[in-house]
C-alpha cells in the first residue's frame, strides 16, 4: 500500500477542492499548497494529524459548506505564500489590518489587477489557528522579538509582526491600516518601522471615538464627513504610492460587490435563526470576513462557499435538524472564538449551540440603503453603523436588537480580554443588556484568537456551568 | 527650612486645599468642570467661567481592583484607577462635577469616560484624532474646540469670547513659562531642585487657582536661583519617560533621589504641565488647538509620534547631560509596552543606561523594596 498523500487529502477531504467546481483546480492547486506548506513549515505529520483528527473532531466536513470554507481559508492562505514571488516580478503588494471594509482595497484590484491586498492579520490567523492549532509559534517569535507578552498585545499584531520578520510574506509597498477602531494596529506598524529599523510607506487613517454613548454616529453628519475625508485623504496617498489615478467608479464598483455580499449573507442569518439552528456560528462567522478582511483571490470562492452553507442550511432547517435538538437553547456571542473550536464543541456537547457572532453579524441599518451619495462619505456611513466601530451604548443597543431579530435565548461576551476597544466596554454592555432584556448574560475571561492561557478542561467547567444556568432560567420561564 | 522648602510647602497646602475651595465654589452657584487627558485646553475651560479640575488621581491598588466590574483587567491601571476611585467614594470633586471632559486621542481614556457615562455622569468627549499631522486632522481638532466652547456656553451661560480667551492664554502661558524656567534650572551640576518636587510643583500647578499658581511659581523661581539643593556634586542625573506620574504617585522619583541620583528632565505625557506657549494674537481657539495639537510633543498615542519623541529624548539627554534613562511604565498600558523597546534600542545605541520599572500602583513595602533595589541598581550604573 503507498504512502498516504495527506497534502491532497487535506484539499480533497477537508477544502472543498474534491466538490465541482473547483475540483478542476485540485492539481494546479495542490502543487501551489505543497509550497506553501513548505513555506509555513507544516510537515506530512502535521497534515496526517489536521486530516484525522483535528478538523474532522472539530469542524462538520460532511457539509459541502462547511469544507469550502476551509478552502477559502486555505485558498487565500496559498495565495498569501505567493506574495514574495509577485513581488519578485515587478507586482504591488498592499497590506491592511481587520477590521476594515474591503471596498477600497477591491477598487485598487479593480483599477490594477496586478495589485495584490492582503490583510495578513486576520486571514492568516483565521487559517492558521483554526484549522491547524499552530498560532503559537508565531505568538512566541514577536515576544522574543520585542512584543512583550504580560502586557497582553493582540495576537493578529504579533502574528503580523513575525510573518513580515522571518520573511514569509515580503515588506508591501505601501501598509494602508485603519486605525478607526483600536490604537494598537496602527501603533503596530510604527512598532515594526521603529523597533525592527524596516522602511515601508505607511499610510495611517485614524479615528477618535467620541460619539456619546446611544449616539447613532452615522446620523452624525460632522463625524461622516469627517471620516469620509480621512478615508478619500488615505486612499489618495495609497494610489499615488501605487502610481494609479483614483478611480471612483471601481469605488462604487467594490461597494456594490460588497453590499450584495452582505445582502446573500443575510440570507444565512435568517436560517440560522432557526430553532434549532442547523449548524453553531462559527462557519457564517468566517464566511462574514468576506465583509471585513479583503481576500486577494476575491469573492470568487467566497460566494461559491457562501451559496453552499447556505444550501445546507436550507436543507437542515427544513428536516427540522440541526446541530442540537430541537428546543435546546440558543445563543450569540458577542466575539465568538472560533480560532479555538473545541469552544463551541463544548456548548454543543451540553445541549446549547452558540448561533451568531453578533460584532459581524450585520444589523437592520446595515441594510438599510446608505443615505450619502459621495463614494467616500457613504463608505464613512456603513463603516460608522458597526457594532465594532460605535459607542458602547449604541453597541448595546444593537446587540438588543439582534437577539429580538434573530431570536436568542441568551448572551455571552467575552474572549476580547486583550482588546483595549472591541473587549474594554463588554462589561457596561453586559449590565445594560441584561437589565433590558432581562435574558441571561455571562462574560467568559479569554482570547479568541489563541489559546496558551487556557485549557479545553478549564474552559469546559465555565462552560457548563453557563449551560446548566441558561437551562434553567429557560425552563423556568419568562 | 530652606526659603525654597518654605514656600513649596505653602504651595502645597495651597493645592491641598483646591478641591475644598472647588467645592465651595460650586455652592455658590459656580459650575464644576473635570477633564481626563493632556489634550484638554484648560485654558477653554477657565474662559467660559467655570472652574477646572484635572483628573489623573493614582498611586493606590484598590481602586483599580474596584473598577472591574466596568472596566478590563487589561485596561491600564491609571484609567481604571479614576473609575475605581469614584466608585470607591474617593474622589471629592467628581459626584460634583457639571461636565466630565474627556480627551479622546485613545481608547483606555475614551473607556473611562463610558464607564463614568454608564455610572450617569455627565460626559462629553473631544475627538482628538491621532494622526496629528495632516491638514484636516489639525481643522477637525479646531472644530472640536468650537463645539467645547459651544458646549461650555450652554453649561454656564457664559459666552467665550477672544477676549476671554486670551487672558487665559496669557495666564496659562505664565503658568508654562514659569515652570519650564524651573525645569531648565536642573540644567544646573548640581541641580537645585530635583524630580520628585519638580512633579509635585506641575501637579500643584494643575490643582489651583491659576494666579494662585503663577505668584506661587514666581516665588519659587525666585528661590531657586538662591538655593544651593540637596543634591550631591556627581549625582547621576536621570531622565524619566512614560505616561506619566499620578497626583499622589511619587514613589519612584523619591527612590531615585534616595538612592543618590536626581531626576533632571522628563517626557512625560499626562498630568505635568507641557511645555510651550499659546499665541495671543488673530483667533485665540486657533492658536490654542496649534498649541495642544501641533507645537507640544506628541504624546505616545499620537500616530506617528515615536521618531518626533526620540528626537525630544535625544535632545534632552544632550542638554541636561543625563546619565540614564528610566521608563516608568503602567501596568497593561499597551501602546506604552511598544515605546520603551524603541527607547531601550535608541538609548542602547546612544550608550545611555536605560531601565524600565512597571507599576501597577501596588506600593506596598513587599513591592515597594523590589522596585528600590533594581531602581538603586540603575543609579549605580549611571553612576559608573
Amino acid at each position: 500500500m503507498g504512502k498516504r498523500d495527506w497534502h491532497r487529502e487535506y484539499l480533497v477531504k477537508c477544502a472543498g477542492f474534491g466538490d465541482p467546481p473547483w475540483d478542476r483546480e485540485l492539481d494546479d492547486m495542490l502543487e501551489k499548497w505543497r509550497r506553501a506548506a513548505k513555506k509555513l513549515k507544516l510537515t506530512d505529520d502535521d497534515l496526517k494529524y489536521i486530516v484525522t483528527d483535528w478538523i474532522p473532531r472539530n469542524f462538520d466536513i460532511e457539509l459541502e459548506g462547511t469544507r469550502k470554507v476551509i478552502g477559502v481559508l486555505t485558498a487565500e492562505a496559498i495565495d498569501m505564500m505567493m506574495a514574495s514571488e509577485r513581488k519578485a516580478i515587478g507586482e504591488k503588494i498592499v497590506y491592511g489590518v481587520l477590521p476594515a471594509h474591503t471596498v477600497f482595497y477591491r477598487a485598487l484590484k479593480f483599477t490594477d489587477p496586478k495589485i495584490n491586498v492582503y490583510f495578513i492579520d486576520a486571514n492568516f490567523v483565521s487559517f492558521i489557528q483554526p484549522l491547524f492549532h499552530k498560532i503559537a509559534p508565531f505568538l512566541d517569535y514577536a515576544e522574543e522579538h520585542g512584543v512583550r507578552y504580560g502586557c497582553r498585545h493582540c495576537a493578529l499584531n504579533k502574528t503580523r509582526y513575525t510573518l513580515l520578520r522571518q520573511g514569509i510574506v515580503p515588506l508591501p509597498d505601501v501598509s494602508w491600516i485603519w486605525g478607526f477602531i483600536c490604537d494598537q494596529a496602527p501603533k503596530s506598524d510604527e512598532f515594526i518601522k521603529e523597533y525592527w529599523n524596516q522602511e515601508y510607506p505607511i499610510i495611517y487613517s485614524r479615528w477618535s471615538h467620541h460619539g456619546a454613548a446611544h449616539e447613532k454616529e452615522y446620523q452624525n453628519e460632522e463625524m461622516v464627513k469627517y471620516l469620509g475625508s480621512v478615508m478619500r485623504e488615505g486612499y489618495e496617498q495609497v494610489c499615488k504610492l501605487l502610481d494609479i489615478e483614483v478611480d471612483e467608479k471601481a469605488i462604487m464598483k467594490a461597494l456594490e460587490e460588497r453590499r450584495a455580499y452582505l445582502i446573500k449573507y443575510e440570507q444565512l442569518s435568517q436560517f440560522m435563526a432557526a430553532h434549532p439552528p442547523p449548524f453553531n456560528g462559527e462557519i457564517p462567522l468566517i464566511l462574514s470576513h468576506g465583509l471585513w478582511a479583503v481576500f486577494n483571490t476575491g469573492y470568487k470562492y467566497y460566494n461559491e462557499a457562501l451559496e453552499a452553507v447556505i444550501r445546507d442550511a436550507r436543507e437542515r432547517v427544513a428536516k427540522g435538524e440541526g446541530i442540537v435538538p430541537k428546543g435546546s437553547p440558543s445563543g450569540m456571542m458577542w466575539f465568538m472564538p472560533y480560532c479555538n473550536p473545541f469552544i463551541m464543541r463544548m456548548f454543543e456537547e451540553n445541549g446549547v449551540v452558540i448561533a451568531f457572532c453578533d460584532a459581524l453579524l450585520p444589523s437592520k441599518a446595515d441594510l438599510e440603503p446608505l443615505k450619502f451619495d459621495d463614494p467616500f462619505e457613504a463608505n464613512a456611513e456603513a463603516f460608522l453603523k458597526e457594532a465594532m466601530m460605535t459607542n458602547w451604548g449604541t453597541k448595546a443597543d444593537l446587540t438588543i436588537e439582534k437577539m429580538a431579530n434573530y431570536n436568542v435565548d441568551f448572551m455571552i461576551w467575552g474572549f476580547e480580554d486583550f482588546d483595549r476597544w472591541l473587549g474594554s466596554d463588554q462589561k457596561l454592555c453586559l449590565a445594560y443588556v441584561e437589565r433590558k432584556t432581562g435574558k441571561p448574560c455571562f462574560y467568559i475571561e479569554g482570547d479568541e484568537w489563541e489559546d496558551r492561557d487556557y485549557s479545553e478542561e478549564s474552559m469546559r467547567t465555565r462552560i457548563e456551568t453557563i449551560c446548566q444556568v441558561v437551562k434553567a432560567r429557560l425552563s423556568a420561564g419568562p | 527650612m530652606s526659603r525654597f522648602k518654605k514656600d513649596l510647602e505653602e504651595y502645597a497646602k495651597l493645592s491641598r486645599a483646591y478641591p475644598g475651595e472647588v467645592r465651595r465654589r460650586k455652592g455658590e452657584g459656580e459650575k464644576v468642570v473635570c477633564y481626563y487627558g493632556s489634550r484638554v485646553p484648560v485654558e477653554v475651560i477657565h474662559a467660559s467661567g467655570a472652574v477646572p479640575y484635572p483628573l489623573f488621581d493614582g498611586g493606590d491598588v484598590g481602586p483599580p481592583e474596584a473598577a472591574l466590574p466596568y472596566l478590563l483587567p487589561f485596561i491600564n491601571v491609571q484609567a481604571r484607577y479614576q473609575v475605581g476611585q469614584h466608585v470607591s467614594g474617593l474622589n471629592p470633586i467628581i459626584p460634583i462635577a457639571d461636565l466630565i471632559i474627556i480627551d479622546c486621542k485613545e481608547t483606555d481614556l475614551v473607556r473611562v469616560g463610558d464607564a463614568f457615562e454608564f455610572l450617569g455622569l455627565p460626559v462629553w468627549k473631544l475627538g482628538v484624532p491621532q494622526d496629528w499631522e495632516k491638514e484636516l486632522a489639525f481643522n477637525y481638532y479646531q472644530r472640536q474646540l468650537s463645539n467645547l466652547k459651544q458646549k461650555l456656553k450652554e453649561l454656564t451661560g457664559e459666552v467665550v469670547t477672544n477676549d476671554k480667551l486670551e487672558q487665559s492664554i496669557k495666564k496659562y502661558n505664565r503658568v508654562r513659562g514659569l515652570l519650564s524656567q524651573i525645569g531648565a534650572l536642573r540644567k544646573e551640576h548640581p541641580p537645585a531642585i530635583g524630580g520628585e518636587d519638580f512633579i509635585r510643583l506641575n501637579h500643584y500647578a494643575l490643582r489651583s487657582d491659576t494666579d494662585d499658581a503663577i505668584k506661587s511659581l514666581e516665588r519659587i523661581y525666585e528661590d531657586l536661583k538662591q538655593e544651593k539643593g540637596k543634591f550631591l556634586e556627581g549625582a547621576p542625573r536621570i531622565m524619566i519617560a512614560g505616561r506619566g506620574f499620578a497626583f499622589g504617585d511619587y514613589t519612584i522619583p523619591r527612590i531615585i533621589e534616595d538612592s543618590g541620583g536626581v531626576t533632571v528632565t522628563e517626557l512625560l505625557d499626562e498630568a505635568i504641565v507641557q511645555s510651550g506657549e499659546a499665541k495671543v494674537d488673530e483667533d485665540p481657539l486657533v492658536n490654542i488647538a496649534q498649541l495642544y495639537y501641533r507645537d507640544m510633543v506628541p504624546p505616545c498615542l499620537f500616530t506617528p509620534s515615536w521618531e518626533k519623541r526620540w528626537e525630544r529624548v535625544d535632545k534632552m539627554i544632550d542638554e541636561y547631560q543625563v546619565n540614564g534613562l528610566l521608563y516608568y511604565m503602567l501596568s497593561f498600558d499597551v501602546i506604552y509596552d511598544y515605546e520603551y523597546p524603541i527607547f531601550a534600542k535608541r538609548a542602547n545605541e546612544k550608550g545611555i543606561p536605560f531601565e524600565m520599572i512597571e507599576s501597577s500602583y501596588d506600593f506596598s513595602r513587599e513591592a515597594t523594596e523590589t522596585l528600590r533595589t533594581r531602581v538603586e541598581s540603575f543609579i549605580r550604573i549611571c553612576g559608573r
